[in-house]
């Protein structure tokens, strides 16, 4: 059984082998765990936070039940990334209505402030360029937004991102410089403001 | 190399993805071209404003959210060991569920792990049994691949008119975990809602109704639909991610024959 006191030197690994095993609070102590980072990829990735919500919640679904075939090839983070990034797949596939459209309720999404290279003085006009990053972001094609948010947004290496994508390493690197050429029109002013 | 590079190709050359003559060729025009130097430049600060943005924190209302959906799925998980725990005669003594997981991932990937595709459920729930434990001797001791697919039995009195605000709060209520199941309903429906509850009916029936879709099921429940016994079935739509599909059924629903009695589309919101 886990308990709050040992939660912290316990591995994710071992957390994920309790919950196999039974414990009943060890999952939800990796999802506490690395929910910051989870969320920061699902809404990064699909753009709408409402749709990001539903994302992580199946993936988080997803993982609860396939937590035994985790192998430990990978870090758990690293699993949990794919799952998280496949469950963005799905549901951005189902978006056979709205193929491409700019994000919704603005005034609702977190983002996070503004860069820190773009320091703006009132937090509404922080915002505002905050959002304009995601927006950007939301132009480009699923592959390159998703190499993008690891490698320059999360830090992931490149290795990690191909794990996670399920691709070559070379693939990322190629998805990543064209994604952030597309994105140099796009927010090349932001850069030219600060 | 006449004129100046595209965006793209510096955008390659910058992450070291050209081939190596066209690269060369690359880097010759950038030693004597300042406009597309600047160019790398400002895609090397694209990547310094992306890494540069503070990572967003999870939501206080979608993390309760995703605690409520894992405690509610932990809650469904130990029902099933309980209930496998409690299977009579023909159930397994021991806890089969802890004890399968405990057997270790090396364990479900040998031979000794036999999978059974339990169509408990028609599809949505699943069952993997170590060939040394007995197999389950009913449903009890499946697996619910998709937990939404559980039905809550609310016993809620389902109106044509009002079906669409009724599903969405069925799903809310789901979502957080915040539902009181009530079996009196079945008694007080007459007994035919128990027919409703026969879980291997349901399920094909459901399977039925979602196309064999289970990953679109955000809601299952039984209760009444304008004052008949009913299950209500919501499910993602299969062409808009802002609505629902919603089916009612009625006593007798099967996998050849649905009985249904509504079928419409609602808003999620």
């Amino acid at each position: 059984m886990t308990s709050r006191s040992d939660t912290q030197e316990v591995s994710d690994a071992d957390l994920l082998q309790r919950h196999v095993a039974g414990d009943p609070h060890a999952f939800e102590q990796i999802f506490t765990r690395h929910r910051d980072r989870l969320w920061a990829v699902a809404l990064r990735t699909m753009g709408y936070r409402e749709e990001a919500a539903d994302a992580l919640q199946d993936a988080l679904m997803s993982a609860f039940r396939r937590a035994h075939t985790f192998r430990g090839e990978a870090a758990v983070t690293t699993w949990l990334h794919r799952i998280v990034v496949n469950a963005c797949v799905d549901r951005i596939r189902r978006r056979t209505a709205r193929p491409t459209q700019p994000l919704p309720d603005y005034e609702t999404q977190e983002v996070g402030a503004a860069p820190e290279s773009i320091s703006a003085p009132d937090p509404a006009v922080a915002k505002e360029l905050a959002l304009e990053v995601q927006q950007a972001l939301a132009a480009l094609p699923f592959e390159q937004r998703a190499a993008l948010v690891l490698i320059d947004m999360q830090g992931y290496s490149v290795e990690d991102a191909a794990r996670i994508l399920d691709c070559a390493p070379g693939t990322i690197k190629s998805r990543c410089a064209r994604g952030r050429a597309k994105l140099l029109p796009l927010l090349g002013h932001l850069r030219n403001a600060s | 190399m006449a004129g100046h590079i595209d965006t793209d190709t510096l955008a390659d050359h910058a992450e070291g993805v050209l081939d190596p003559e066209r690269d060369a060729r690359v880097r010759g025009h950038l030693s004597s071209c300042a406009q597309c130097r600047d160019v790398v430049d400002q895609l090397a600060g694209i990547t310094t404003m992306l890494s540069s943005l503070p990572e967003p924190s999870m939501p206080k209302d979608v993390s309760a959210r995703i605690e409520a959906s894992i405690a509610q799925m932990q809650h469904e998980r130990a029902g099933y060991v309980r209930g496998a725990q409690q299977g009579g005669a023909r159930g397994p003594r021991r806890n089969w569920f802890t004890n399968l997981f405990a057997g270790r991932p090396q364990l479900l990937a040998g031979a000794a792990v036999l999978v059974v595709g339990l169509i408990f459920t028609g599809g949505f729930l699943a069952t993997e049994l170590n060939s040394n434990d007995k197999p389950p001797s009913n449903t009890q001791t499946g697996l619910p691949a998709n937990p939404a697919a559980v039905p809550m039995i609310t016993g809620r009195a389902y109106q044509a008119g009002t079906l669409g605000a009724q599903a969405r709060a069925l799903v809310a209520e789901r979502r957080g975990g915040h539902y009181t199941p009530n079996p009196t309903a079945s008694s007080a429906l007459n007994g035919e809602l128990r027919r409703l509850q026969d879980r291997n009916a349901l399920a094909g029936c459901v399977a039925a109704v979602t196309n064999h879709r289970p990953d679109r099921i955000v809601a299952v429940d039984l209760g009444s639909y304008d004052g008949r016994p009913a299950a209500v079935v919501v499910m993602n739509s299969a062409t808009s991610s802002d609505e629902y599909d919603v089916a009612v059924v009625g006593p007798g629903c099967s996998a050849g024959d649905p009985r249904i009695i509504e079928k419409t589309t609602v808003p999620k919101h």
